[in-house]
């Protein structure tokens, strides 16, 4: 299905967790707009859900994951054969790129679920790039579809 | 409870319990994302704290799971293991199966490729 080659979604949703909850048929929508295949739309959804997740529990001073009044923007787009996918907010400094990965390899008794998210996020896609502009987190990223 | 009419009215996380002899069979279907895993937490971790009961979760259904759920089950592994009472997984499919791989969990978990399997029959 190589119809429309080129496609963009942009949301905005405020920073609450169960805004998660909308974001799954957003993407599947774009993916079927843009002809992905159905694994790379799983796999976006996988990584939006973990980064949002992080920013509305961790990335507010305020507690709580219901933060309405802050924002999460995210931005979709295939160009040719690379499906780039940016999020942006206002939550406090943090680039999840300089995060230790988890030891994968640890028995039972010595792991823990932490950084599982990022770790999905940094295997998944491609390219995960960080930066800070204008007070906000900007993380961009990029997959080749495979053909 | 009414029965839901059409796929969109499920909700987006069911968990059914069978017993077969003394194991506790818990089947997830759905989806377990950060929202959905509070109620997956509180049925997975209310039997594992309150009883030696074998558990077998069967994720044949099991659309999708993320940290958040992965996390319920690991807390789940480990106070089963302490107790030294069975802990396995069953049915796990395509995009489920690869977030186990990914994350190093299938390698730590008790993972059959059927619910039989997994009840050791």
């Amino acid at each position: 299905m190589n119809g429309d080659r080129h496609g963009k979604l942009v949301i905005r949703i405020p920073g609450e967790l169960s805004e998660i909850s909308r974001l799954p048929a957003l993407v599947e929508d774009f993916g079927l707009r843009s002809g992905l295949p159905a694994a790379l739309v799983a796999t976006l959804n996988l990584v939006l859900e973990e980064l949002v997740a992080n920013t509305v529990t961790y990335g507010y001073d305020e507690d709580g994951t219901r933060h309405p009044d802050r924002a999460i923007e995210i931005r979709l787009s295939r160009h040719r054969d690379t499906v780039t996918l940016v999020v942006e907010d206002d939550a406090k400094p943090f680039d999840p790129t300089l995060r230790e990965a988890p030891d994968t390899e640890a028995a039972l008794d010595d792991r823990d679920a932490g950084g599982l998210g990022i770790h999905f996020v940094r295997t998944l896609m491609d390219t995960v790039e960080y930066c800070r502009v204008a007070d906000r987190n900007r993380l961009t990223m990029t997959k080749t579809i495979p053909t | 409870m009414t029965q839901p009419s059409t796929e969109h009215d499920r909700p987006p996380l069911e968990l059914s319990e069978y017993r077969d002899n003394d194991t506790l069979v818990l089947a997830v279907s759905g989806r377990i994302d950060a929202v959905t895993a509070k109620l997956f937490e509180t049925a997975v971790l209310t039997q594992v704290q309150s009883s030696k009961t074998p558990l077998v979760l069967d994720l044949d259904r099991l659309k999708y799971i993320s940290s958040a759920g992965l996390r319920v089950i690991l807390l789940a592994a480990k106070q089963q293991k302490l107790k030294n009472v069975k802990f396995a997984l069953c049915n796990l499919h395509d995009e489920v199966r690869d977030v186990f791989e990914i994350s190093g969990f299938a390698k730590i978990l008790d993972i059959h490729p059927s619910r039989e399997a997994a009840l050791g029959v």
